[in-house]
């Protein structure tokens, strides 16, 4: 039996204390989620009539709606994140791979200037990237932002995968050695298999902060068909005015695709989140 | 000469010829010289020039940064950075500490998942939309103004965002109740990391619920809490998607002006990116050290629960 914390029983005053503040403190942080969800489901009538409570009927038309509105720029955020976290598993687990596995003139001073690009937030860079990318003619293309993500995105990658790969017992690589497997098939046959929980790691941090990409797509993007969601989401709201039912939708269904990928990796997702926030 | 024979014994045991390891790296290293390396190179040096949109590019020396030293929206910014970053600060290392203990203490396993799931659960939301969603919460048709309505509490409804008074107050309560999950988990790893025998012996000691909180468990979750102070720091510094989305321009009389926003104002409205490289520079410069400060004060020798 736990007699860490046998002082707080089930019932006890203190336990039951705990747990009203965390239900408080959880509604807290839920209630805009909660507003948004439900006024999604109302039209203007019942928005202005009932605030605070659901009211039927529910309005399913309003998420038609806005599907309608913004499945391009959806489509166009699949692309560029679906895109951009290839490039960057690639990228990573090749440089992860050849960094662990090998020693080559130069090594310590790639990798470590791999790191270094961690310490340089891409939002001070915003300027001279912008003007970088306008000369390499790269504005209002998909290319714009699945570039430099997979350039950026790839560092935190290859750090993981470097330290993984690296803790992987040399005998297995040596017995596919023996059996004459080189560089690719030890990579491909050997490497990846184990490594299959940390791809899965980066490939969530590669999602989640390619999707969320805000500054960037906005200053690089103005065309309707290469505008990501989260661009789109200020057309869009402009566009909707105070139609607040219509509004709520598009920003429920700009949550349903990471949504999806948490339902399917809630504990991948978890572990990602975290071992993210330890790159620095 | 032990690394050699070492690289040597490697190369013998049928080590890919060098060519084919340096043709692999080509290709991701080349991208990150090119859209990482290129800009901030740019950065460091356009920083020391006027640079306009006609691509006139003068050298000037110093001449940015001593007018960023007069100019009085810069120096606003700092002010208003200050404080928001004391409010943030302040709360996003306390509300989340507060709920990984609460999370801790819980005794059903099942539970204390589902709550960790649940603070998670928000980051599904774009950033963008959640920021968006907090300037609705502010508006007039907002719930703000309706529970201050229905509390009869009309004096109070006002333009929280375009009140000079408290616009910046507005901007630092986006995102209350401060729950952050990222702040959360980390927490909660530290403590999940406290050796059940430490704990067992703090409670011998007699050490009461407070007791143990103050006195082992926050001595020992130090590691994550300089982690947090870090990660902290650097949203700040650079977080200005908030104040661009609620208020645009760093309005009203730039009360919720950052320094980020400055930047990104200079480079993409006033066309002057030579001095929105400069503020940049500053910035990046302080969170370095900042970070280095840090590093030397809380020094990561003792137990460190995060190494093993």
């Amino acid at each position: 039996m736990n007699t860490t914390k046998k002082t707080i029983r089930p019932g006890h005053a203190a336990d039951i204390l705990w747990r009203v503040a965390l239900c408080v403190l959880l509604f807290l942080m839920f209630f805009p989620f909660l507003f948004m969800v439900m006024t999604s489901l109302k039209d203007t009538h019942q928005f202005y009539h009932s605030f605070w409570m659901p009211r039927w009927p529910l309005h399913f038309e309003n998420y038609t709606y806005s599907l309608g509105q913004m499945g391009a720029y959806i489509w166009n955020s699949l692309l560029v994140t679906a895109v951009s976290i290839s490039g960057i598993l690639t990228f990573s687990v090749i440089t992860g791979f050849l960094f662990a596995r090998y020693d080559f003139p130069g090594r310590e001073v790639l990798y470590y200037g791999m790191l270094a690009m961690m310490m340089v937030p891409g939002a001070l860079m915003l300027v001279p990237s912008f003007m970088w990318v306008d000369r390499l003619h790269l504005l209002d293309t998909y290319w714009v932002m699945i570039l430099p993500y997979i350039a950026g995105g790839q560092v935190i990658g290859c750090y993981l995968l470097r330290g993984f790969f690296g803790e992987i017992d040399n005998e297995l690589f040596e017995a596919a050695q023996v059996d004459g497997a080189g560089l690719f098939r030890q990579l491909w046959h050997v490497a990846l298999p184990l490594a299959r929980p940390v791809l899965g790691v980066v490939a969530i941090l590669s999602a989640l902060g390619t999707w969320n990409e805000f500054l960037w797509p906005l200053v690089t993007t103005s065309s309707e068909d290469v505008m990501v969601l989260t661009v789109g989401m200020l057309r869009y709201t402009s566009r909707v005015g105070t139609l607040y039912g219509k509004m709520f939708a598009g920003y429920t269904i700009s949550a349903i695709p990471l949504g999806i990928l948490f339902i399917f990796c809630t504990r991948l997702f978890m572990k990602g989140i975290t071992s993210g926030a330890l790159k620095a | 000469m032990n690394s050699r024979r070492s690289n040597k014994r490697k190369r013998a045991a049928g080590a890919p010829p060098l060519w084919l390891i340096y043709a692999l790296l080509v290709v991701p290293i080349g991208s990150l010289l090119v859209f990482r390396y290129v800009p901030a190179a740019s950065a460091l040096f356009h920083a020391f020039t006027a640079w306009d949109v006609g691509g006139a590019n003068t050298f000037v020396g110093l001449r940015n940064f001593i007018e960023l030293y007069r100019d009085p929206v810069f120096l606003q910014s700092l002010g208003n950075l200050a404080k928001l970053g004391f409010f943030s600060f302040t709360v996003s290392l306390t509300v989340p500490f507060i709920l990984a203990e609460m999370i801790f203490h819980l005794k059903s396993e099942r539970w204390g998942f589902l709550c960790r799931v649940a603070v998670v659960l928000p980051m599904m939301v774009p950033g963008v939309v959640v920021f968006m969603l907090w300037k609705y919460i502010y508006s007039d048709a907002g719930p703000l103004t309706e529970l201050l309505t229905n509390l009869g509490l009309d004096d109070w409804v006002h333009g929280w965002l375009s009140d000079p008074k408290t616009a910046l107050l507005a901007i630092a309560f986006v995102g209350f109740p401060f729950a952050y999950g990222v702040h959360t988990l980390i927490y909660y790893a530290g403590l999940a990391n406290i050796p059940p025998s430490v704990l067992e012996a703090a409670e011998l000691d007699g050490l009461g619920a407070m007791g143990r909180i103050l006195r082992v468990h926050i001595p020992l979750i130090l590691q994550q809490a300089k982690l947090l102070v870090v990660i902290t720091m650097i949203g700040i510094v650079n977080g200005f998607e908030s104040v661009y989305i609620l208020t645009l321009d760093g309005g009203p009389y730039n009360e919720t002006m950052v320094p980020g926003l400055y930047m990104y104002l200079n480079g993409f409205s006033y066309q002057r990116m030579g001095y929105a490289c400069a503020i940049g520079l500053l910035m990046l410069l302080f969170l370095l050290a900042f970070t280095m400060g840090l590093n030397r004060l809380v020094r990561s020798d003792g137990y460190d629960p995060a190494a093993r």
